[in-house]
């Protein structure tokens, strides 16, 4: 059972070392894939950039999930650049990869909030009821 | 690029402005014991947990004191209800919510959906993604063109791109590309119609994909013809390979790409139509057959809003890219001195297109501007001479938010 996340920005002086150390600990599947698609966002844009030294992770823009792929501050406005935000999603999200790489649609135009609901349907069909 | 014609998007909007705010997905992962809720619109506050409902298939209801309910990810469009307690047994049926306040000021009563299981929310969510159609592409100057304008004279241009015919085969596309317009140097005659399998590796190193974030693969077997005169008909393959750069941040709102591709296309000639193969003194037209040809092109993309207000545009659009083929042997050239096909070519044959948009205003039913395109080159399968401006009005529906 997990719990609700808090927001609680950390304001700590070694940014380097807390990235680092959550670097790590976010090496792995975060469970609900927020996270991944997120970081696969921004490695596809770089008008977009995740901090996951903060609790929960923190983007900008802020409001990431309620935009589209194509929003100008998200800027994936190309079919060929959906398809690197999904090869890149695929590369984190490897026990989903045939789902992603066959169910979102290289379509710039879609909610971005929409892939996330997707994301999390697919990673707990395992464990369906 | 902005939004196109898109049905589920703008049937999206119009409830929206009638204050029928719904859920478009809800789904239970009974492992973490969270029901996950993505409404259609943003929300100005998260409901409560007495105004929240969870209903299981016996028709019981989960007591609100179990219930945790928050914004989830990043966001006010995802919201997460947490049971607590013991794990629930028995199927979760359906969310409701008593009192739902939307950003916009409206608020709506009783909102509620039925709860999918992981297995059936990945089924309704994909249809939902299919849904939303296509754009209509401005796919890829690689292969593609625009004619209005020719120092030839002016004269009418058609430019279809349909890409996006679902086979029910993953990652298989058909696609039909025509390129027409009746100014004679402004007239690619371009046809294409064909199959295309679409593949892409990350690049994950964090150094490297600040400059190439991907490499996309595309494998495509495809007709060539020249839409209408001249029956002039290619079956090629076409495999190519492009790295695609991230977006670059440019400032608030704007932003630029690139992608530079490689490949090669092989197939041969099925028809040369009425190229005049048995006249005297054109036998090089006989012995075209087989087609093979590299090809190495760049494509990159600057897209610059005006918050300022400096100019009378609200965003300047620039896409620019060229690609040069090579011909490794002979095939068919249209003359534009005959106007017929009765030329051979081979070597190398580059086409460069720069289309600039600049979007003047937006309504609420979309955004209007103007679209200037030079083309100059040759394209197959007839590598007719091309050299053309296209100027035009350009409307995208959709809505242009403003965050």
């Amino acid at each position: 059972m997990s719990t609700p996340k808090q927001n609680k920005t950390r304001t700590g002086v070694n940014r380097d070392f807390e990235a680092n150390v959550a670097s790590l600990l976010a090496a792995g599947p975060s469970g609900d894939g927020d996270l991944e698609v997120a970081r696969a966002i921004a490695a596809t844009s770089q008008k977009v950039s995740v901090d996951i030294t903060t609790v929960p992770f923190t983007t900008v823009p802020a409001d990431l999930f309620d935009r589209t792929f194509d929003d100008p501050d998200v800027a994936i406005n190309t079919p060929e650049l959906m398809r690197a935000f999904k090869a890149q999603l695929a590369s984190k999200l490897k026990s989903i990869r045939q789902l992603i790489n066959d169910n979102i649609p290289n379509n710039p135009s879609l909610d971005i909030g929409l892939v996330v609901q997707f994301v999390f349907a697919a990673l707990h069909q395992g464990g369906g009821q | 690029m902005k939004k196109f014609a898109q049905l589920a998007i703008l049937a999206t909007a119009l409830l929206a402005k009638t204050g029928d705010h719904n859920i478009v997905s809800a789904v239970y992962a009974p492992d973490l014991g969270v029901v996950r809720i993505f409404f259609s619109d943003k929300l100005k506050a998260v409901p409560s947990s007495a105004e929240t409902t969870v209903t299981l298939k016996s028709g019981a209801k989960i007591d609100a004191s179990r219930l945790v309910v928050h914004f989830e990810g990043q966001g006010t469009r995802s919201v997460a209800v947490h049971i607590n307690g013991a794990p629930v047994q028995d199927v979760v049926t359906q969310i409701a919510f008593s009192t739902v306040h939307f950003a916009d000021d409206t608020t709506g009563s009783n909102v509620n959906s039925a709860v999918d299981n992981p297995g059936d929310g990945v089924i309704k969510i994909t249809k939902l993604m299919q849904q939303i159609a296509n754009t209509q592409s401005e796919k890829s100057i690689f292969a593609s063109g625009l004619a209005t304008t020719s120092s030839s004279g002016t004269a009418g241009a058609a430019d279809v791109n349909l890409n996006s015919i679902d086979l029910g085969i993953p990652n298989l596309k058909t696609f039909l590309q025509l390129k027409k317009a009746t100014a004679k140097e402004g007239d690619p005659k371009n046809f294409e119609f064909g199959l295309n399998y679409m593949s892409a590796i990350a690049i994950q190193d964090p150094a490297a994909n600040r400059t190439i974030t991907a490499i996309l693969l595309d494998f495509a077997g495809k007709s060539e013809g020249t839409a209408s005169k001249f029956g002039v008909n290619n079956i090629v393959g076409d495999t190519s390979v492009s790295l695609q750069s991230p977006v670059f941040d440019l400032g608030p709102r704007s932003s630029a790409h690139f992608r530079i591709l490689g490949g090669f296309e092989g197939g041969s000639n099925r028809s040369k139509g009425d190229a005049p193969v048995d006249a005297p003194g054109f036998a090089p037209l006989k012995n075209v057959d087989w087609i093979a040809r590299s090809k190495f092109g760049v494509e990159g993309a600057l897209h610059v809003e005006n918050p300022m207000k400096v100019l009378p545009f609200e965003l300047i659009e620039l896409r620019a890219g060229g690609v040069v083929r090579h011909l490794y042997f002979d095939e068919l050239r249209y003359d534009m001195a005959t106007d017929k096909v009765d030329k051979t070519t081979k070597g190398a044959h580059p086409w460069a297109q720069v289309d600039l948009k600049l979007m003047l205003g937006h309504t609420n039913q979309g955004n209007y501007g103007l679209k200037l395109t030079y083309q100059r080159g040759s394209l197959p399968p007839v590598f007719a001479t091309t050299k053309a401006f296209q100027f035009g009005f350009v409307f995208e529906t959709g809505d242009r938010t403003e965050h």
